[in-house]
């Protein structure tokens, strides 16, 4: 399956010498793998190269954290560790979220979406963690008290 | 930036905010200057303050993040867009 999906075209570096700008033009639009002996090396468009190392590293990311999910301990994470901050129903949400965005990325491509979520979840558990700071943060406040700079 | 865009008036919570504020300034003018323009202008606009704006979530959905330094130094806000104001709820380092 990794082979069809992967859909490389193979050669051997005789072909790539005598024709490069050929297969270098080919690679942009899919894989050309090089075949020398034992060794094997492919050509890849960047951006395409980008997805796949993010898909990797946000996937093992997901699925890390639903198995500690699993586990039983919702406030627990070495993935994320300060969602010990969080409670159970903000970890929910946390979890919701990250799950959505994720299968949301994967589709558009946009990462940086997702690291703007976990960085927004970030944010939120430091202020967790000061008391003083989540009653200030809460507080409805009064217009009337309003300073204008 | 815009000039069709509304421009939002920054206003302190309260009084007890001025201190913190206005420390921040002595202590980051740049920093604060650049802070106060996003806020007139782009106060929900991440692609305008790159890496420095986080929106709460959870209960404090609505109140928005912008990080003076990359240490601890913060200014926490809400936007009214009803009133055009960007209110300012917290500012300075996290508390102890």
């Amino acid at each position: 399956m990794t082979a069809t999906v992967f859909s490389d075209e193979l050669i051997n570096s005789t072909q790539l010498r005598t024709q490069q700008k050929r297969w270098l033009d080919k690679a942009l639009i899919k894989p050309i793998s090089i075949l020398s002996g034992e060794k094997q090396l492919v050509l890849i468009n960047r951006d395409t190269a980008k997805d796949i190392f993010a898909y990797n590293h946000y996937a093992s990311m997901v699925i890390q954290f639903c198995q500690e999910q699993k586990s039983g301990k919702n406030n627990e994470s070495k993935m994320f560790p300060w969602i010990k901050y969080l409670d159970d129903n903000e970890t929910m949400e946390f979890t919701n979220e990250l799950l959505t965005s994720f299968l949301e990325v994967v589709q558009t491509k946009e990462w940086n979406t997702l690291e703007e979520l976990i960085e927004d979840w970030i944010a939120t558990a430091e202020v967790k963690s000061h008391p003083k700071l989540v009653e200030a943060l809460l507080s409805k406040g009064d217009p009337a008290e309003h300073v204008r700079l | 930036m815009s000039d069709s865009k509304p421009t939002y008036e920054i206003v302190l919570e309260s009084n007890k905010i001025t201190k913190s504020w206005e420390l921040l300034k002595s202590q980051f003018p740049e920093k604060m200057r650049d802070c106060e323009l996003f806020l007139r202008k782009n106060p929900e606009d991440r692609s305008k303050a790159l890496g420095l704006l986080k929106k709460l979530k959870g209960p404090f959905k609505g109140i928005l993040q912008y990080d003076i330094t990359k240490d601890d130094y913060r200014v926490w806000y809400a936007v009214d867009k009803k009133n055009n104001k960007v209110v300012i709820k917290y500012a300075g380092p996290h508390p102890d």
